[in-house]
């Protein structure tokens, strides 16, 4: 059976965006992870440990649940 | 893939290239296999010293290409820790199986080359698995 994504949505993609455009590559070097990380959380393939989700929603300026959020099974 | 990773991934392919031509010598396809413990532990100790040799030029140029790329983040963590927990019971399921051979008539030499081999398959199984769980969600 193949592993569902974690039900933990993000706005990373969003917040990057609106932060004049950082690429994944800045915001990997910011938070000290990978490009390929930062892809992987974006994409919901991966949920960061509590200290990486600190640190991206230290780079936008925002608090950690502006940033992810639950998603209830429906 | 990261250069963390990437690194890894090219160390654990050519050690097993090396491990392929010692068992092609071996199986005797080409060029001689060791015969006595002395060549055996010869050809193993020289593979050995030439991995860590390798090692570590890679993990300096790897070092050099950028600050952290040598140590691996959380995610990555995850992979390697799950490639090596299924190449860890791939180990111990080889071995008990060489154990079970090791009763019936076999050459000192011949177990050696079994569980070289065993341990180059966990080696590959965990290469396999890392690679294939790399873009999965974790």
């Amino acid at each position: 059976m193949a592993k569902r994504s974690p039900p933990i949505s993000n706005r990373v993609r969003e917040l990057r965006e609106k932060n004049g455009q950082m690429s994944q590559a800045a915001l990997a070097d910011a938070i000290g992870v990978t490009r390929q990380t930062v892809i992987a959380i974006e994409q919901g393939r991966y949920s960061p440990s509590l200290e990486s989700a600190f640190r991206i929603a230290r780079v936008f300026g925002v608090g950690v649940e502006d940033v992810f959020g639950w998603e209830e099974a429906e | 893939m990261s250069p963390y990773l990437r690194t890894i991934a090219l160390l654990s392919v050519g050690l097993l290239a090396v491990f392929g031509w010692h068992f092609a010598t071996v199986l005797g396809f080409f060029g001689n296999a060791p015969e006595t413990r002395f060549d055996f532990f010869i050809r193993l100790g020289v593979i050995m010293i030439g991995f860590l040799v390798v090692s570590g030029i890679a993990a300096a140029v790897t070092a050099r290409h950028k600050e952290n790329a040598i140590m691996p983040d959380d995610r990555e963590a995850i992979i390697v820790l799950k490639a090596e927990r299924l190449g860890g019971l791939a180990l111990y399921a080889g071995l008990l199986i060489v154990l079970w051979f090791a009763f019936s008539p076999m050459t000192p030499m011949q177990i050696a080359n079994a569980i070289l081999a065993v341990v180059c398959a966990s080696e590959f199984i965990k290469l396999l698995y890392g690679m294939a769980i790399m873009n999965r969600p974790l």
